[in-house]
């Protein structure tokens, strides 16, 4: 488990890390022949999607979760979008990637980053909705017994007891979530398209990290190269920075002792 | 509670004073006035010990945060565990505490809301005799001014605390009488058999 990680850690850090500098995280991409260039645009237009993503993805998981954990059990409905869930999490990013374009790009007749990010939100739903659905089944019923002997109305109960009891491993799913579409490439391409200038309108073609990468390690240029493996660096290392933080301020209110 | 078990059901009449349990009350404002403890102390994991005496009242929208710690202080001090938390109650996890002083505290929880009746399901089975010593010292104090009913296996303790008893037999109420009656001169021959030891 430990050794790949490690290994492609260590790789990129040794190719990465030499075309690092302040540039890297200050300026937009530079034609062809200069030198020098980062890719402050794709590292906001990576956070700018991801926000849009986990703004849809993260409470469209939750509340399905919770629907199929608290109240739908056993109801046709609950199956429905058990399987639904099950599917989408089967699609290849690809296909969304296309979905979307069709919905939402050709209508508008242009790309946006908005419409990345429902792509990438959509992409995250399934994760979330089941991991939430799992953690909430493991709260012991005692708990919710515990709440419905004090004369509190069930639905207050699973949002107060429930839900707040599972709130570490619902959390835990949405972080996985986030870490996996925050590197994925293939439904950008058709929906954020990606963008050499800085842009942080949500309502224009957008650049972001995976793209960047994307275009950089193919390109004929050893100078792109170099970025693009800077790129990946920087991708791992606001991912692993991004799901810390998150841990750390959602664990400052756990209290001693709490299981 | 037994609502929440699909195969569960019940007949015969259960009121409380003039609230028909079983006869189109709801089962919620039923809740608010029965307090309930459990056979295994069942405090809410994540909250502070404060947070789970006031959780019964701040979930039925209760907002008056200098009478809520009115509220906590005494329900801890009536179920005899106000000393052994004052210092952490804000700082401490409810599931920190050691299964007795759980158990408590899950009285405490039900005091605060102040029911009419305190139910309470064999709360000691799951303690040690120095705890279970401990809650019947409190059920004795709390029954100045609670209504408690209580289901026990342990014979003993029933003698020792209450002063009605009721034998119940695979879910039907065979006698209910003074407890000196019931474990002296029982009128039924299947109480008799189960209070000499004949069987069970």
């Amino acid at each position: 488990m430990i050794a790949p990680l490690v290994a492609i850690f260590v790789y990129l850090i040794y190719k990465g890390a030499v075309s690092l500098n302040l540039d890297f995280f200050t300026r937009n991409p530079v034609p062809v022949g200069e030198l020098g260039g980062g890719m402050a645009n794709a590292i906001v237009g990576s956070a700018i999607l991801l926000g849009v993503g986990s703004l849809i993805g993260v409470p469209v998981g939750i509340s399905g979760g919770i629907f199929l954990a608290e109240f739908g059990r056993g109801s046709r409905l609950a199956t429905a979008i058990r399987f639904t869930a099950d599917v989408l999490n089967g699609v290849p990013s690809i296909v969304m990637g296309i979905a979307i374009y069709s919905l939402i790009v050709v209508p508008q007749k242009h790309f946006s980053a908005l419409s990345g990010g429902v792509a990438l939100g959509i992409m995250m739903i399934p994760t979330v909705c089941r991991t939430t659905e799992e953690m909430l089944l493991m709260v012991p019923h005692a708990v919710r017994e515990a709440a419905l002997a004090l004369g509190v109305p069930n639905w207050r109960s699973v949002l107060a007891i429930t839900v707040k009891t599972a709130s570490p491993g619902i959390i835990t799913g949405c972080m996985l979530a986030f870490a996996r579409v925050a590197g994925e490439t293939a439904p950008l391409i058709f929906t954020a398209f990606g963008n050499s200038n800085w842009t942080v309108n949500p309502n224009e073609a957008m650049a972001a990290l995976p793209l960047q990468i994307y275009v950089y390690a193919l390109s004929p240029y050893d100078e792109w190269h170099k970025l693009a493996w800077a790129g990946s660096l920087v991708l791992i290392v606001l991912i692993v920075a991004a799901v810390s933080l998150v841990r750390y301020v959602t664990s400052r209110g756990v209290l001693k002792g709490a299981s | 509670m037994h609502e929440t078990v699909p195969e569960a059901h019940a007949t015969g009449r259960v009121r409380i004073g003039d609230l028909d349990v079983y006869n189109g009350t709801s089962a919620v404002a039923i809740r608010r006035r029965i307090g309930m403890v459990f056979q295994k102390p069942n405090p809410f994991p994540t909250m502070s010990i404060y947070d789970n005496v006031a959780a019964g009242l701040k979930l039925n929208g209760f907002r008056e945060h200098k009478r809520l710690d009115d509220i906590v202080e005494r329900s801890l001090k009536l179920s005899a565990l106000w000393d052994e938390v004052k210092d952490n109650l804000k700082k401490k996890s409810g599931a920190s505490l050691s299964g007795g002083q759980q158990q408590r505290l899950c009285i405490a929880r039900a005091l605060a809301v102040q029911p009419e009746v305190l139910l309470m399901d064999e709360p000691c089975s799951a303690l040690d005799p120095i705890s279970t010593g401990k809650i019947e010292e409190l059920i004795f104090q709390l029954k100045e001014s609670f209504t408690i009913v209580i289901v026990t296996h342990n014979m003993q303790q029933a003698s020792r605390v209450a002063e009605f008893t009721g034998f119940f037999l695979l879910g039907e109420l065979i006698e209910f009488d003074k407890t000196e009656r019931i474990f002296t001169t029982p009128s039924d021959k299947r109480t008799e058999d189960y209070i000499t030891g004949r069987f069970g």
